[in-house]
């Protein structure tokens, strides 16, 4: 086996498998190795699983030996944020009181995976409680702070880091990660992998740590849109344990999607003053490859809504009533990040009224975005305005280099508004500001996985972004 | 341009925020460096937002998305 197979995608895997190139035994163990070497310097690794996962893929191969074919994903190891239970395993949640945690069922997504024959090669680190209360330092983990396959020197981004950096690295073909608000986006923009946030109640959260009822969501992040799709196609459909489940299916059928002359793409110009001058160049370029696709560019705005103390006030009251014995018996001062705790003891004294007040603008925040939608089918901007920071700056710090900004804020508010629409969301790695990826976002009404796909694949197939390789440490 | 006041702060602003959106990274108001006050700067934190959300005007009838759906 060559390098190249640690960066091929899906489809190529699973045809070379069918081809007998090698077998789910060897791609298994070759992956599961690489993970165990060079995950724990990125401090991507939370738990390895090779032996579990070798086993499984013996019952694999005598499948594909016996032509029981369960599609484009059997044989395919994969990693998992450690927020998705394993059955007798360890799961952490990233968090030092959690670090001994056994449970005794297995997350529905891990099981739908299994089922199709895709292999668990290890669970991945994240953020110490999916960043519950909100975090200032890259370091907020029980893994240590996630590092940049591209600059080790710089975060992998949150919560979702180890799934971003495996990725990047070519440790997993395709990872689990979560979003509450950014934890899927963020890392993928960094690191450079393409992750897809799946509309609210898509992909079931049963099994996962819950941070806030009406926010968490499960989603791939991978190679390409294309092993989104495939990914999101096995992991979507309705499950009775998770009460948010939206009782949808998704079929990846991008063959079907909407010719692309006829989709209107909202953009905000302002949103390139936001952006960092070195990445300006790449988003730019970037928008005229998704112009040249044939779609029509139409100028919008956010609707002005006070999206940061909504996500605020929500998510917070929603962790503090999660994490309340926690907080209250303690224990949440052995996490990793002082602020961290702080935030949510406080949080156990937001009022319910301001709960529900927070809830109520919500709905409006629902109608205005069917009403911006009612002349648009796709919102586009950058995933991050920034590159990765560096692991050894405050994340709540201020910028390096202040410099004038714009007169609107842009899209800059999309990533918690999308959340808080439960709107589904595409980060497509667009370029480089210096050795750094950059991304661009795009976001569509509920249930339009397919556009978006469709439209991130074609962006894909008309650049090779996806398929930079970071250096590997030696 | 006020040259005190940095890029991502005013971002903060313009949302109506004090949430830069990094995961569910918070910007406390005057971050506490080390030694200060973590406590504090969380309950500051919840007044802006508790302050922000009280300016917001919404109509009596409109009911909490409760149920969520997307």
């Amino acid at each position: 086996m060559t390098d190249d197979i640690f960066f091929a995608g899906i489809a190529d895997l699973n045809e070379r498998l069918r081809k007998k190139e090698f077998s789910t035994v060897e791609l298994v163990r070759a992956f599961a190795e690489r993970l165990a070497k060079f995950g724990p310097r990125y401090n991507a690794l939370a738990l390895s699983l090779t032996e579990v996962a070798v086993k499984r893929a013996k019952e694999v191969d005598d499948e594909f030996k016996r032509d029981r074919l369960r599609g484009p994903l059997q044989g395919i190891p994969f990693g998992a944020k450690d927020l998705l239970a394993f059955a007798g395993h360890p799961t952490t949640w990233g968090a030092k009181p959690y670090a001994a945690q056994v449970l005794d069922d297995t997350a529905t997504v891990l099981k739908k995976l299994d089922k199709t024959g895709s292999v668990l090669i290890g669970k991945l680190s994240m953020v110490e409680l999916a960043g519950g209360g909100g975090y200032r330092t890259a370091a907020a983990s029980l893994f240590g702070p996630g590092l940049n396959p591209w600059d080790v020197t710089c975060w992998s981004g949150g919560s979702s880091s180890g799934s971003g950096s495996a990725v990047a690295a070519g440790l997993v073909p395709f990872a689990l990660g979560s979003e509450t608000s950014g934890s899927i986006i963020t890392p993928s923009a960094f690191c450079g992998v393409t992750g897809l946030r799946p509309t609210y109640g898509l992909v079931s959260r049963h099994g996962a740590m819950a941070l806030s009822w009406t926010m968490d969501k499960v989603g791939p992040m991978c190679r390409s849109a294309e092993d989104c799709g495939l990914v999101l196609q096995t992991i979507a459909g309705s499950d009775s344990k998770d009460p948010g489940s939206a009782d949808k299916s998704f079929y990846y059928t991008p063959q079907y999607s909407r010719q692309f002359s006829d989709l209107k793409i909202g953009f905000a110009p302002d949103d390139m003053g936001w952006a960092d001058a070195a990445a300006r160049p790449a988003f730019q370029a970037a928008m005229q490859v998704v112009r040249d696709t044939g779609v029509q560019f139409v100028e919008v705005s956010l609707p002005d809504l006070p999206y940061g103390p909504m996500a605020d006030v929500i998510i917070g009251a929603e962790e503090a009533s999660v994490f309340e014995t926690l907080i209250s018996g303690g224990k949440v001062n052995d996490l990793a990040d002082p602020s961290q705790a702080a935030a949510l003891r406080a949080n156990l004294e937001i009022p319910a009224t301001e709960y529900l007040k927070a809830m109520r603008i919500r709905s409006l925040l629902k109608q205005k975005f069917r009403e911006l939608f009612a002349g648009v089918d796709v919102l586009i901007a950058p995933a991050r305005y920034q590159t990765a920071p560096k692991i050894t700056e405050p994340l709540d710090g201020p910028d390096p280099v202040p410099i004038p900004v714009p007169s609107s804020p842009g899209m800059r508010g999309l990533i918690q508004a999308g959340n808080l629409a439960g709107i589904p969301a595409l980060s497509l790695p667009c370029g480089f500001a210096g050795n750094l990826p950059v991304a661009l976002q795009l976001a569509g009404p509920a249930f339009t996985e397919n556009t978006l796909l469709a439209l991130g694949r074609e962006f894909q197939n008309r650049t090779d972004w996806h398929k930079r390789r970071p250096p590997l440490l030696s | 341009m006020n040259g005190k006041i940095t890029r991502r702060q005013l971002a903060g602003v313009a949302t109506g925020s004090a949430v830069v959106a990094l995961g569910v990274v918070k910007v406390i108001a005057q971050a506490p460096a080390a030694g200060l006050d973590f406590d504090k700067a969380a309950r500051e934190s919840h007044r802006e937002n508790s302050g922000t959300l009280a300016k917001f005007e919404i109509p009596m009838s409109l009911e909490p998305a409760f149920q969520f759906k997307a």
